[in-house]
């Protein structure tokens, strides 16, 4: 049994005990708030909301690992991926917990609700899905399975992230930006894997996550003025024009594109030192396992 | 205006307002004599400069406590001034006076003044109200204020005015909210000519003993407690009576969802939620809504021969 904190031989990791530790932090941030009184006047509905969030938060992150591997050239970065998506079903799971508590723990409301409102239904399908997934996570399920049908039923989490998104746009108030942010994240995570299949056939060049990324801005931009313009009666493109001023804050698709450009511009240090074989102390962090026998 | 008369939503005094409300309202009164340091030194200055008004407060009462006023001023919805979840509403430069209403359209004789002229001259009386907002959550709260019909009838409405148009700010330089032009604002809400002059429909300057605060709807609001909380439009500058039915901001929005009557009842779901429980503010208590908010007995009249209309959407 390999801890949280401890690489798969067994040796103390630091980035993943770092790691462990800010997968708990809205957690426990989340509880004290709660037992103090910080959650405001209905604290559980906020708690409902903050634990939702941060699944669907870590829910994406866990669909990074992959692709933040193969940008910044990090192998062992795929050692936290598991945790992470495990936290993000943890923190589903206590979504629901808050939201059954809610209801004063009416089971039967909770069922009925679940089954009449579309966005909880929504929801619950999202949740299993990701515990199915958290079940067959463990090294005994994989052995079991077998590599190929492990990660055949695995891919199954991008399935999850599309719908656990919907759930969330369902309660989208007009204007509202993160869920829209959340929206476009998955964009750029779908089109990410969708172009290394077909386009790529492999991970992507640094030029291409910065194309990539800023595809998936313009793709936000447009479902946002869509789904405004379609709400609410007004010119799609008055919407679209939003995009550049700050008269309504920074629009979504601004704070979509940012990661991904951040990230290649992150990938060219690896990717220089390789090429002048430079063995500097930070080349070593960025890729220790070339550093390993 | 009562005199000696009790109705019956006046709940008898073993009910009554808790001692801390009823404290802290004394102590508003005393900071409005000593008016002239608490105008530097508060940045509220608006909080302490209430008219007086008779302590009507153990005439009050409810079936359930008041909701902390730490709650009911700092979870509100007010889409003027946020986006709705962040609960707090920042209403920093919002200017409430001078505030000037003004009464028009099907009237005998139209009526614009200055608020505070005329609270000088009408009677306030304060009243424990429930609130149900279309959400889901609940609240009970010491509102101070007069009877809507004061105001209507000051500008003798003619037999032709069906109805009562009631109209919000429009400021986007102080309610960024209204830069979000998808919204059709200002905030428009509108009540039959029956509804507003049944005796619940109550125009609100005040509540916990202060004068009302921003995010309350500062500094004239309304009162339809047994409808849902949208209903209750905040910041009222102009009211209108008009022959043709009103199309209020949210069924202009949303008009699959939210209706022009909006009347509590448990029994007719929202699309996308049941109504059947509320969440008071302040605890982690469900209860089951009341049909009419509880208010039944003295609006289930209005609607007798409206049968035909969608009374609860």
């Amino acid at each position: 049994m390999i801890t949280p904190w401890q690489d798969r031989s067994g040796r103390f990791y630091p980035f993943k005990a770092v790691v462990f530790a800010g997968l708990l932090l809205p957690g426990v941030w989340t509880a004290i708030a709660f037992g103090l009184g910080g959650l405001g006047a209905l604290r559980l509905n906020a708690a409902i909301h903050l634990l939702g969030i941060w699944a669907l938060r870590f829910l994406f992150l866990s669909l990074l690992i992959t692709p933040a591997k193969e940008i910044l050239h990090w192998a062992r970065l795929v050692q936290v991926r598991r945790m992470v998506g495990v936290a993000a079903f943890a923190y589903a799971l206590a979504h629901l917990l808050f939201y059954v508590a809610e209801q004063s723990f009416d089971v039967a409301t909770v069922a009925d609700e679940i089954f009449f409102r579309g966005f909880l239904t929504v929801g619950l399908a999202a949740l299993l899905g990701l515990a199915l997934l958290a079940a067959t996570s463990t090294d005994k399920m994989m052995k079991k399975l077998g590599g190929r049908r492990w990660r055949r039923l695995h891919r199954l989490v991008y399935a999850i992230a599309v719908v656990a998104t919907l759930h969330y746009l369902q309660q989208l108030m007009l204007g509202e930006r993160e869920p829209i942010v959340m929206l476009g994240l998955l964009y750029w995570l779908l089109l990410y894997r969708l172009l290394g299949v077909t386009l790529a056939q492999g991970p992507l060049g640094l030029f291409s996550v910065v194309l990539m990324s800023i595809a998936a801005a313009v793709l936000t931009a447009l479902t946002e003025a869509s789904l405004i313009s379609v709400a609410s009666g007004v010119a799609f493109g008055r919407v679209l024009v939003l995009n550049f001023s700050l008269e309504l804050g920074i629009r979504p698709a601004w704070i979509v594109a940012l990661p991904g450009i951040i990230l290649a511009c992150a990938g060219i240090a690896p990717r220089y030192q390789a090429l002048t074989g430079m063995k500097t102390p930070s080349a070593s962090a960025v890729r220790p396992l070339s550093r390993r026998p | 205006m009562f005199v000696g008369r009790r109705p019956g939503w006046r709940l008898p005094d073993n009910d009554a307002t808790p001692e801390a409300v009823f404290w802290s309202r004394r102590e508003a009164l005393a900071l409005t004599a000593s008016a002239g340091f608490s105008a530097l030194a508060r940045p509220q200055r608006s909080q302490a400069a209430l008219p007086e008004y008779p302590p009507h407060t153990s005439r009050f009462g409810l079936s359930q406590p008041l909701t902390a006023e730490k709650y009911a001023t700092s979870y509100n919805n007010y889409y003027e001034f946020d986006s709705g979840r962040a609960r707090a509403p920042q209403a920093g430069s919002f200017k409430t006076k001078p505030w000037r209403v003004v009464i028009d359209g099907l009237v005998e004789e139209a009526q614009s003044f200055d608020l505070d002229d005329f609270l000088g001259k009408v009677p306030l009386e304060e009243r424990l109200y429930r609130h149900r907002c279309v959400e889901g959550w609940a609240m009970a709260v010491p509102w101070i204020g007069f009877p809507l019909k004061v105001l209507v009838n000051l500008a003798r409405p003619l037999g032709s005015a069906k109805y009562l148009r009631l109209e919000s700010f429009m400021d986007p330089e102080t309610a960024p909210g209204q830069k979000q032009f998808w919204y059709p604002w200002p905030y428009v809400e509108a009540l039959t000519i029956a509804e507003a002059d049944n005796e619940l429909s109550f125009l609100v300057t005040g509540a916990y003993g202060k004068a009302l605060l921003a995010q309350n709807g500062a500094p004239l609001r309304l009162a339809t407690p047994w409808k849902y909380g949208f209903k209750s439009i905040k910041s009222i500058v102009r009211l209108s009576l008009t022959e043709e039915r009103p199309i209020t901001f949210w069924e202009r929005q949303q008009p699959q969802e939210y209706g022009f009557w909006a009347n509590v009842n448990p029994d007719v779901p929202h699309p996308r939620w049941s109504q059947a429980w509320e969440r008071l503010l302040g605890t982690d208590e469900r209860r089951p809504t009341k049909i009419w908010n509880g208010y039944g007995d003295y609006v289930a009249s209005i609607y007798a021969t409206l049968d035909k209309e969608p009374l609860f959407k």
